[in-house]
């Protein structure tokens, strides 16, 4: 028997409706929705790291939202180690929370500005043990409900903080004495203090200088080793998946156009919208010709989206049957190992990004632009 | 500046000091508007009196001094703790003695009400932003804050209590034996007399109208609660709160609320200043033997220095109730320093 998937999206779907004007309702107009991720199927295997790619709006984060039961799925299934999670409720789903945590882009933000270091790191701790008497330290559960007093909590804060770099004698700082790399440090933290099996990184570094972004991956990298957690790497930042990541899913108008392994699919791309994200990724290179390329048109909305592939209306090599029916998220015997969602994938898979792009030469003086 | 004891203590050094222009402003502008306005007042005072009662009554109020005299004479006997009287002849600084107390005991009751009923009800209509629960909370506080206060107590009084059986005139029941009053808060001496029917009807007298004043002013502290928690709810605090399995409620109470609360607090520290001031509708329709009550009387029966000591209690309790909610700003947020 096969290992289940830590987790596993079957379809899923978010649509948040639109309010209807007075004027609309009147008219019987149908109700509108914008559809936020629509139909994603994705799996993360134990000890995985798949990272999600794709534009801001593309509905990466959303679906990050989803897998953590942040957000209600209006659509699809949801599975955790097998186990039907999609509409969990009530205290079912306070006690799974402890399976899955997420480290969340704004290091400000995301720290309660009112509690200390200690607080904010034991409180998941202290919750969960509220719930089901969370995890014991040896790692075994305990399952009868129990206050966790101060001084166990302080004592087992103080153990973790050193596993992600920050000193254990901090425990009464506030976190606006720390810097960006330390709040995210402390994230970090806060969502390892359950032992979860699945960590959602939200954007985690892009917030952080890049001297810090390193510190951050090699740590999270180090971490995984040590405790076997699986990661949901959602980020813009191609170079910090090629880092981190075993497999990589790239998304578009809410939808998974393209997933393989990191090292094939980032160095031959095979779906359009690919290619031309990739393209548009500097390169650390002086001596480069500074040349941008660029898909024309605009992205489409949201709202309701035409029938057909997401990509039709900008896509050099749109026909019409791209228009009418949505291609599904296939093999492609030529990649393999990947699954492509592009009717022409083997027509167009190989065609090299720079013959079919808008070549524009960039304004002297602007830095990768 | 910083955090300690030590610098709070500072703090409010520095800030009381600051009263002291304040009320000396207040002094100068309130003694020579209520002398400037009566060319007369011993005509006022005493009608159909025989000219030589006025000529004396005029003496013994010092009006017949040139009015930077009467000033000067007023303020000197005012700093050495003589408060003047009233033209009856009462000391004003015995009777503030014994209406301020029964007033702030007012303020205060309608003060809890508005924290555990306006804040409460921001944290709902935040959470229910755009839907019912909303729409319901704002119909309520909204028509409180239209309601006038005249209208509002009388209708209290009118209608509403007897149908709940409160009582709506004074402190306490006529047959309630006069004892020693210590604080001249009602309830607070029913208590220190140990008699706990006293102070159950105390509270009942309290009721009424501690609910209208906290009915018509608490829609600002539901207002502003509603609309700080909108600010905190979206941060990313608040979804990791609820990823760590937290129930919804601890999420809005401990979470989002602490993290509400600065600007409720400030309006709710000028709003008990100011109703220091608001009561004296209140405390006329339920008969409550407060400052407002006084006021009334002090301001229809021309007593001007009764009527200048209350404007500079009102000014005090302006200035003490910023004071409180920046007192209370630090200690809600670790980030903001006393200085």
């Amino acid at each position: 028997m096969t290992v289940p998937p830590v987790l596993e999206a079957l379809g899923l779907e978010k649509r948040f409706p639109l309010v209807r004007s007075l004027r609309e309702t009147f008219e019987r107009q149908p109700a509108r929705a914008i559809h936020a991720v629509d139909g994603v199927d994705l799996d993360i295997a134990p000890r995985e790291t798949v990272g999600l790619i794709g534009e801001s709006g593309s509905g990466k984060t959303t679906f990050g939202w989803l897998a953590a039961r942040l957000h209600e799925p209006t659509g699809g299934r949801l599975r955790f180690e097998g186990e039907d999670i999609t509409h969990l409720k009530g205290e079912a789903l306070l006690r799974w929370r402890r399976n899955v945590q997420i480290v969340f882009q704004d290091p400000i933000g995301s720290l309660n500005p009112r509690l200390r270091v200690w607080q904010i790191v034991s409180e998941p701790i202290r919750a969960q043990a509220a719930l089901h008497g969370g995890v014991a330290e040896d790692g075994g559960e305990r399952s009868r409900p129990r206050r966790i007093g101060r001084s166990e909590a302080q004592r087992r804060v103080a153990e973790l903080l050193p596993t992600v770099g920050l000193p254990p004698d901090c425990l009464y700082q506030y976190p606006h004495e720390f810097s960006g790399g330390g709040r995210q440090r402390l994230s970090l933290a806060r969502a390892l203090s359950v032992n979860p099996k699945l960590v959602i990184l939200d954007e985690p570094t892009s917030a952080l200088d890049v001297a810090v972004q390193a510190q951050i991956l090699n740590r999270l990298v180090t971490l995984q080793r040590e405790r076997g957690l699986s990661y949901l790497l959602i980020t813009h930042n191609v170079a910090a998946v090629r880092y981190v990541a075993d497999r990589v899913a790239v998304m578009y108008l809410g939808q998974i156009v393209e997933i393989g392994r990191v090292r094939d699919l980032l160095e031959q791309p095979a779906h359009p919208y690919t290619k031309a994200l990739l393209a548009a990724v500097p390169v650390p290179n002086p001596r480069r010709r500074r040349t941008r390329y660029r898909i024309g048109g605009d992205v489409p909305t949201l709202i309701d989206p035409a029938p057909g592939c997401r990509f039709a209306p900008r896509c050099p090599f749109v026909v019409d049957h791209c228009r009418t029916e949505d291609p599904p998220l296939r093999t492609v015997s030529e990649f393999p190992g990947r699954r492509i969602a592009c009717h022409r994938a083997e027509e167009v898979g190989s065609v090299p990004a720079a013959s079919f792009l808008t070549t524009t030469d960039a304004p002297p003086g602007v830095p990768g632009g | 500046m910083g955090r300690s004891l030590f610098d709070l203590a500072i703090f409010i050094g520095k800030r009381l000091l600051y009263l002291i222009p304040v009320l000396f402003g207040v002094v100068v502008i309130t003694f020579f508007f209520t002398h400037l306005a009566v060319s007369d007042p011993c005509s006022i005072w005493f009608p159909r009196s025989k000219p030589a009662t006025l000529a004396a009554c005029r003496i013994t109020f010092g009006l017949n001094q040139p009015l930077w005299v009467q000033f000067w004479d007023y303020l000197s006997n005012l700093l050495s703790g003589n408060w003047g009287t009233s033209p009856q002849g009462v000391p004003v600084y015995s009777t503030i003695a014994t209406a301020l107390p029964a007033t702030v005991e007012l303020v205060l009751a309608s003060l809890v009400l508005m924290i555990f009923i306006g804040i409460p009800l921001g944290v709902v209509a935040a959470s229910a932003a755009g839907r019912w629960g909303d729409h319901l909370v704002r119909i309520f506080y909204l028509s409180g804050w239209a309601t006038p206060t005249y209208l509002g107590a009388i209708v209290a009084a009118i209608l509403v209590a007897p149908a709940l059986g409160l009582p709506t005139s004074g402190e306490y029941n006529s047959f309630t034996p006069p004892f020693p009053q210590v604080t001249h808060m009602s309830v607070v001496d029913a208590l220190l007399a140990g008699n706990l029917p006293w102070a159950s009807d105390a509270m009942l007298h309290l009721i009424m109208p501690a609910t209208v004043l906290a009915f018509i002013n608490m829609g600002i502290a539901t207002r502003m609660t509603r609309s700080s928690m909108l600010e905190v709810l979206p941060l990313d605090y608040i979804n990791s709160a609820r990823m760590k399995g937290l129930s919804e409620f601890v999420v809005l109470y401990k979470h989002a609320l602490r993290n509400s609360l600065i600007s409720t607090t400030t309006v709710l520290g000028v709003t008990a200043g100011g109703l220091l001031s608001g009561t004296i509708v209140v405390e006329e329709v339920f008969a409550w033997p407060g400052i407002g009550s006084y006021a009334f009387n002090a301001i229809t029966g021309y007593n001007f220095a009764g009527v200048i000591a209350i404007v500079v209690v009102f000014a005090i309790g302006v200035v003490v109730g910023n004071l409180i909610a920046d007192i209370l700003y630090g200690i809600l947020d670790p980030r903001v320093e006393w200085r």
